[in-house]
Order: C-alpha cells, then structure tokens, then sequence
C-alpha cells in the first residue's frame, strides 16, 4: 500500500511545472525556463546547461499543448523563435520537443 | 574568461533582449530576409537543394565533422547506408561565412547541421536522431532512392 501511494504522488508532481524556475538552475538555465515556461504553458519543461562551464551549450525539453498538430520542425521553429537571441550566443543546443496529451 | 563572457552575455540579454524582440516584430518580414542572404548565396543554396536529393550545411566534412552535432549526424547517415560520396552534397560553412549565415536565415533555422533531403528541409542534428531512432528516416531515404530497401539489399537465393 505505501508504495502505491508514493507512485501515486510521483505522477501528480511530475505533472506541475512550476512557474518559477527551480532553485537549482543557474542563471542561464533559469532565464530559458523562465522565456519558455511564459511562451508554451509547458507540462513539461526541463532546462539543463550542458557546456560544462561555459554555457554555451543546453539541453532542453518542451512538452506542451501549444505544439499539438505540428510536426517537429514545427514545434522546434517556435522554440528556436523563442530563444532566438539566446540561441545566437549558445554553440549548440539539444531540443526535445512534444505535443502534451 | 570566455565562459565568464558568455555566461554574462546571456544573463545580459534577459533585459536587453526584449527590446531588440519588439523592435524586429515591428518590421515587415522582408526586411529581415534580405539582410544577410545575397542573391548569389541565396542561388549556391537553391541549387544544391534542387539538383541534390540529399544535402548537408555543416561544420566540417563528412570524413572530418568539426562539431558533434554534425559529427551525429553523418553517423546516422552511414548506419542508414547512404552512400556518402555518391549521394550526399556537404557544404563546409566553416569555410563560408557568407554562406554560414546565409543557410541560417534562408532556413529560418538558427543552427548547424541542416539536412535538406528533395529539396525540403527536414532539420537538424536532433529531428534527424529522432527520426533515425522512430523508422521515420530510413522510410524517408528508401522513399527518396537513398538507400535500398532492406529486402532487397541481400541477393536472392
């Protein structure tokens, strides 16, 4: 039973994105999560700064209902719009995209 | 000091950003499409498109990819089995500026790889994992002739 009820919540707070960005984020994480948690309403969002230093380099995760009927390139081109001036600094940036259910 | 400048630079642009957002919106769409890509590179771009089934805007060559996301991305082909030298067209932008920029803006894509396969982009480095990783690309490359069909790879009995 208490198993249950530990999945349970797992999935319920796995479900609330949180409009401010998590206290662990760096700067650069937070300001990406802040754009993009205003811009898609994300059920999902996840922001990870992936250069090893320098940040120049991140990975991000967008699963939203803003994407539904859109194909990838679709989806990522509104992201990319969305941190266009970001993404001119950055080297690279890996981009997972999805439309919530 | 170079991450310490970027990272700045990006906390920078949290404020300043915003008004350099509102400032482009405002102007016609045109006006932002023939500031960097010239004729001459818009035309090297359409060509390569229209005359090759698959190319590739990347960092480095096929041999020698000089960036991972490019490296990833010519994996990917090779475990599909293109055949590189016959039916992949790579264009070095590192070599290019004007055409570095030029790809980005007549792409609308910020970033580098880009694969156009039949004259169409399909995206970068992380479509094209996707696409590898859901059977979306090898049905695409059998579609387009750029790989045969596993079927009929093997020679019959």
């Amino acid at each position: 039973m208490p198993t249950r009820l530990i999945s349970t919540s797992r999935v319920v707070l796995s479900d609330i994105v949180s409009a401010s960005p998590p206290a662990s984020l760096n700067d650069g994480e937070k300001h990406l999560y802040s754009k993009l948690f205003e811009k898609f309403q994300p059920s999902k969002l996840v922001v990870q700064d992936i250069s090893g230093g320098c940040g120049s380099m991140y990975q991000v995760e967008v699963v939203s209902p803003a994407f539904k009927g859109l194909n990838m390139v679709k989806q990522h081109r509104l992201v990319n719009e969305t941190l266009k001036e970001e993404i001119k600094t950055m080297h690279g940036i890996r981009l997972t995209t999805k439309a919530a259910a | 000091m170079n991450f310490l400048r970027s990272a700045s630079t990006l906390a920078l642009r949290s404020t300043a950003g915003s008004h350099i957002l509102t400032r482009r919106a405002a102007l016609p769409a045109t006006t932002f499409a023939v500031r960097h890509l010239s004729d001459s590179t818009k035309k090297v771009i359409e060509d390569a498109i229209s005359g090759n089934k698959l190319v590739v805007f990347m960092k480095g060559t096929p041999r020698a990819p000089m960036c991972g996301f490019s490296r990833a991305v010519m994996q990917i082909f090779d475990v599909q089995g293109v055949d590189m030298e016959k039916s992949l067209k790579s264009f070095n932008i590192l070599e290019d500026e004007e055409l570095r920029s030029g790809i980005k803006e007549f792409s609308s894509w910020p970033t580098i790889p880009q694969v156009y396969i039949n004259g169409e982009f399909v995206g970068g480095c992380d479509i094209m994992v996707t696409m590898h990783q859901n059977g979306e690309l090898e049905e695409l490359l059998i579609k387009e002739g750029l790989v045969e069909p596993e079927t009929e790879a093997h020679p019959r009995d």
